[in-house]
């Protein structure tokens, strides 16, 4: 796993080696107290520290207890896959909002129910709309949504074409 | 002079692009639509909060406009339209039920004898499962109901006096001209 911080301390000590074996051990005191990390290294931190908050993005909790694995994965990704009302910007899974724990257990009975994975999905669309999920239906109110990539395509190909000729 | 219009066209979807996104800083995230609007009241069957051993069912809802409102004693936005509630009840504009959720039974006997109870009756859904069978996601929500039980309206937030007179007292004044 990439982590920032390491690969900071990494990036300096690559460099203290070097500074070190340049000056063949002569000047060690004088690069021991001060040395500074070429801009190579602080770029590459900085732009890996901007993706450090994934690798905290972990389930809120977790304390369901399935019978298999199965189960258990089926629930992690139904969980990571809907939205919570409450904070809209999480999942369901990442949420602490009392309501996507109680969501959570809805989802972990119908588990052990034995309910499908689009039982469970409906189950949500019918009491909170299709805004739980991340994936809008193809119906009329949503062509356009679906259909502009495709529509812009076209457009930017005819104007290809018109100005080409 | 087809030539520059096509070559126009970029900053013409860039400008309308500019207008949706314009249109997006005004909507409010929060104003969902719910999916039982004209659908009739989920089934429930909950106990009464000051008689637990009566029941408060979803067929009471039937035969007359109603608000069903949901609140909590918890709930710092309640507060605010608890007021407005309790001038409806005496202006007895509209039969209003409340739906206590996920609440302490001791909280919500003594906020309500404080403050005033504006509920016909209240069911008391200690657990919280009727509000999602009601897809409910917070506090306060009110359904406007017509007299078939079926839901006609739904407000999120508090209810204010301006609210009501410009949004609910509008639906239930229509829905109760209705058969």
């Amino acid at each position: 796993m990439i982590n920032p911080p390491l690969c900071l301390f990494s990036g300096l000590l690559r460099h203290a080696r070097r500074r070190v074996s340049r000056y063949d051990g002569r000047t060690e005191r004088r690069h021991k107290s001060y040395f500074t990390p070429d801009i190579k290294t602080i770029f590459l931190t900085l732009l890996l520290s901007l993706f450090s908050p994934m690798l905290f993005a972990a389930p809120a909790q977790n304390i369901y207890n399935f019978n298999t694995v199965e189960q258990q994965t089926r629930f992690d990704e139904l969980t990571q896959n809907l939205r919570c009302l409450v904070c809209q910007n999480q999942t369901l899974a990442e949420s602490n909002a009392p309501l996507a724990q109680d969501l959570r257990g809805q989802i972990f009975q119908m588990i052990l129910n034995q309910k499908s994975n689009q039982d469970i999905k409906n189950y949500l669309i019918q009491r909170y709309g299709n805004f739980v999920t991340y994936t809008p239906p193809f119906n009329p109110s949503t062509y356009l949504l679906w259909g502009l990539p495709g529509l812009l395509l076209l457009i930017g190909i005819f104007i290809i074409k018109r100005l080409s000729t | 002079m087809k030539i520059k219009l096509i070559l126009f066209t970029p900053i013409i979807l860039f400008l309308i692009l500019c207008f949706f996104l314009w249109r997006g800083l005004s909507l409010n995230p929060r104003e969902l639509p719910s999916p039982f609007i004209n659908k009739p009241v989920p089934r429930f069957s909950l106990p009464e909060l000051y008689h637990s051993d009566q029941k408060f069912n979803s067929a009471e809802l039937q035969g007359h406009v109603s608000l069903l409102n949901v609140f909590a004693s918890w709930c710092i936005s309640c507060r605010v339209e608890h007021p407005v509630l309790m001038d409806l009840k005496s202006q007895k504009s509209v039969m209003i039920y409340g739906l206590d959720y996920k609440d302490s039974r001791d909280a919500v006997l003594k906020w309500l004898q404080k403050s005033g109870n504006p509920y016909q009756k209240i069911g008391f859904d200690e657990r919280g499962n009727t509000a999602i069978n009601l897809g409910v996601y917070g506090t306060p929500e009110t359904f406007v109901i017509d007299k078939q039980g079926i839901i006609r309206y739904k407000y999120i937030g508090p209810i204010t006096e301006d609210v009501w007179q410009s949004e609910l007292q509008p639906e239930v004044q229509k829905l109760a001209r209705e058969d």
